[in-house]
């Protein structure tokens, strides 16, 4: 695992999706440092925590995934991947836009599925 | 005021009686000719009227008699003055000539201030004559029933036109004296009182009365009429209803007509509306149960995976057995959530909502087994339920060229300009697709209508199908 000890914010608005990835992330290297429930809080937490990596929800409450992730990649604030319980096809060129490393279904994630994309 | 010189016809044989009238009309300003015979006098009359005719009782040719008998018998030559003049030693002349139509006579010898005096007199006459005349010609071509009547509960007629006739089917003289049929008696039952009514008031009030009502014509039919008077006071003490009465069946029908058109309409628009309503509840539950299952029993399987995964790398370790064992567990969770997904988003479409109706369609367009191009797109969002409509009109068609077209390429517009919006699917298949009550496109046009849209399907065999949606977007 070439991961170990990379920081990352988890922002997503369900709070069982939040501490099941943590866990997982964990388990696998990843120091989770922080966790986020919209976008808002999202950009200030990046901002004061400096992770690697934040792991973005597509579907957000306040503001639209896609736009705090470019936010973020504009502000070379951190790496971005973004996520969703959907189907990453609906999204067609938005993440590649939206500055994201990439994306990973829900359902798929975990440290070697971010690894892929981080390390890259 | 000194009047105007009147127009003079003298009939006299002889020299002397001819200069007798003749000179002090002249001096007193009218008109004179002069003819020696009744003969003459009838060509003259016929050449142009005069205002008056002074004749001699005993003239050669056509004497006073013929000549009153010949005028009275004409219609053209009717209405004319005429004095005879007789002499005043036969004193039942006079009454001859009055008996044979004459207006007036004039004993000889005369003084010349009396000859003036008859002729004013006539002169008059002749002149309410011919406003009598226009009266009556005026009464005849007004496109109305122009009446005098007693103030009582019948309307006993004095005097109608004969419009009443093409109004009512019935001929004036009637009406006369109510002498076949009181007016009241073919003004509709259900509207007599209130006729009534009206006309009894604005008598009292001294105002003129103007109002609709219906009379039941010959015919047996209704006819509307329009009818305005007012009361007038007559000579000796008698009150009349001076008015006129137009047939407005016509105008009448129009309105009703157009009121039928609009009730109509409305009913149309409101059918429409709660269509509209009905479909978006409809949605709205869609989008609810959608949204339910995607922040339920998905989110619960994603975490159910991810702690699954979890499991599955400390396993990997310890227990490798039961990790296989729970790799088959996880690709059998990850196809039940792929099935989940795909029954949501049969539900409702949440990238519909969430992102709008282009990238909604390039999402469907990107799943498609064939190769499909989205042209034209708005680049603003819609109206969600124009939204809904058109992505369903998309999705069905899309479908249906995947399943039915054969075809090499589809493409997809869509717009939206003044008020419409729309979208076309068009592919190169096999074509003869056929709109079927309750099937798929079928069942869309009601959507489409309930937006004041149209949905039509433009399928010649062989030539490829296009299906276009248009919608009302405001
Ligand atoms: N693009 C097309 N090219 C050729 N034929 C078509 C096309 N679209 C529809 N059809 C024909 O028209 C018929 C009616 O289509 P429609 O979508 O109403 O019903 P369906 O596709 O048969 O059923 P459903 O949509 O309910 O599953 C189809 O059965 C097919 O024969
Ligand atoms: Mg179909």
């Amino acid at each position: 695992m070439g991961s170990v000890n990379e920081t990352i914010l988890i922002v997503d608005d369900h709070a069982t999706f939040r501490r099941s990835a943590r866990l997982l992330l964990e388990a696998e290297g990843y120091r989770v440092i922080g966790e986020a429930e919209d976008g808002r809080s999202a950009l200030s937490e990046a901002e004061s925590l400096e992770p690697d990596v934040v792991l973005l929800d597509v579907f957000l409450p306040d503001l639209d995934g896609f736009e705090v992730a470019s936010e973020l990649t504009g502000r070379g604030l951190a790496v971005v991947i973004l996520t969703s319980s959907r189907d990453g096809a609906d999204f067609g060129s938005l993440v590649a836009e939206s500055g994201a490393r990439g994306f990973i279904p829900k359902m798929q994630l975990s440290g070697a599925a971010l690894d892929a994309l981080v390390g890259s | 005021m000194p009047e105007p010189g009147a127009d003079i016809l003298v009939v006299a044989s002889r020299e002397p009686v001819a200069l007798e009238v003749w000179v002090p009309l002249e001096e007193a300003g009218h008109r004179v000719r002069t003819v020696a015979d009744g003969l003459a006098a009838i060509t003259e009359l016929k050449r142009q009227l005069p205002d008056v005719v002074v004749a001699e009782w005993e003239a050669p040719g056509l004497d006073g008699r013929g000549l009153c008998e010949a005028v009275r018998g004409d219609p053209e030559l009717r209405d004319t003055h005429v004095i005879v003049m007789t002499s005043s030693a036969r004193a039942e002349r006079a009454a001859e000539a009055l008996e044979a139509g004459a207006d007036d006579y004039l004993a000889t010898p005369f003084e010349q201030t009396e000859l003036l005096a008859r002729v004013r007199a006539g002169r008059r006459t002749s002149q309410l004559r011919a406003s009598e005349a226009r009266l009556r010609a005026l009464m005849a071509n007004v496109p109305g029933a122009i009446y005098r009547c007693a103030p009582d509960r019948e309307w006993t007629m004095e005097l109608i036109s004969d419009e009443i006739e093409r109004i009512s089917g019935h001929p004036p003289a009637d009406f006369i004296d109510s002498a076949v049929r009181t007016f009241a008696s073919i003004i509709h039952p259900d509207d007599r009182e209130r006729v009534e009514n009206a006309v009894f008031e604005a008598c009292k009030a001294r105002r003129p009365f103007v109002l609709e009502y219906r009379i039941q014509h010959a015919d047996g039919d209704a006819r509307w009429v329009l009818e305005r008077g007012q009361l007038v006071h007559g000579t000796n003490g008698r009150t009349w209803l001076d008015g006129a009465i137009f047939d407005i069946s016509a105008r009448r029908e129009a309105e009703e007509e157009r009121r039928r058109r609009e009730a109509e309409q409305a009913r149309v628009a409101e059918l429409r509306a709660s269509r509209a309503r009905i479909i978006e509840a409809a949605d709205a539950a869609r989008r609810r149960i959608e949204r339910d299952l995607h922040d339920g029993a998905q989110q619960r399987f994603v975490a159910v995976a991810l702690q699954l995964r979890h499991l599955l790398s400390r396993l990997q370790k310890t227990a490798p057995d039961a990790a296989l064992l729970l790799e088959d567990a996880l690709d059998e969770l990850q196809r039940a959530t792929d099935e989940l997904r795909e029954l949501a988003r049969g539900i409702h479409p949440a990238l519909l909502t969430e992102r709008g109706l282009v990238r909604a369609v390039e999402a469907l367009i990107s799943r498609l087994p064939m190769a499909a191009k989205l042209h034209e797109a708005p680049k603003e969002r819609l109206p969600q339920p124009v939204e809904t409509a058109l992505y369903y009109v998309i999705a069905e068609s899309l479908t249906n060229a995947c399943k039915h077209a054969d075809a090499s390429a589809v493409t997809v517009d869509i717009g939206c300009a003044q008020g419409r919006a729309w979208a076309v699917v068009a592919d190169d298949g096999v074509g003869d697709a056929r709109m079927t009550e309750g099937s798929g496109l079928g069942g869309l046009s009601d959507r489409v209508e309930a937006l004041d849209g149209r949905l039509t399907v433009q399928s010649p065999p062989g030539r490829g199908t296009t299906v276009r949606a248009e919608v009302a977007c405001d």
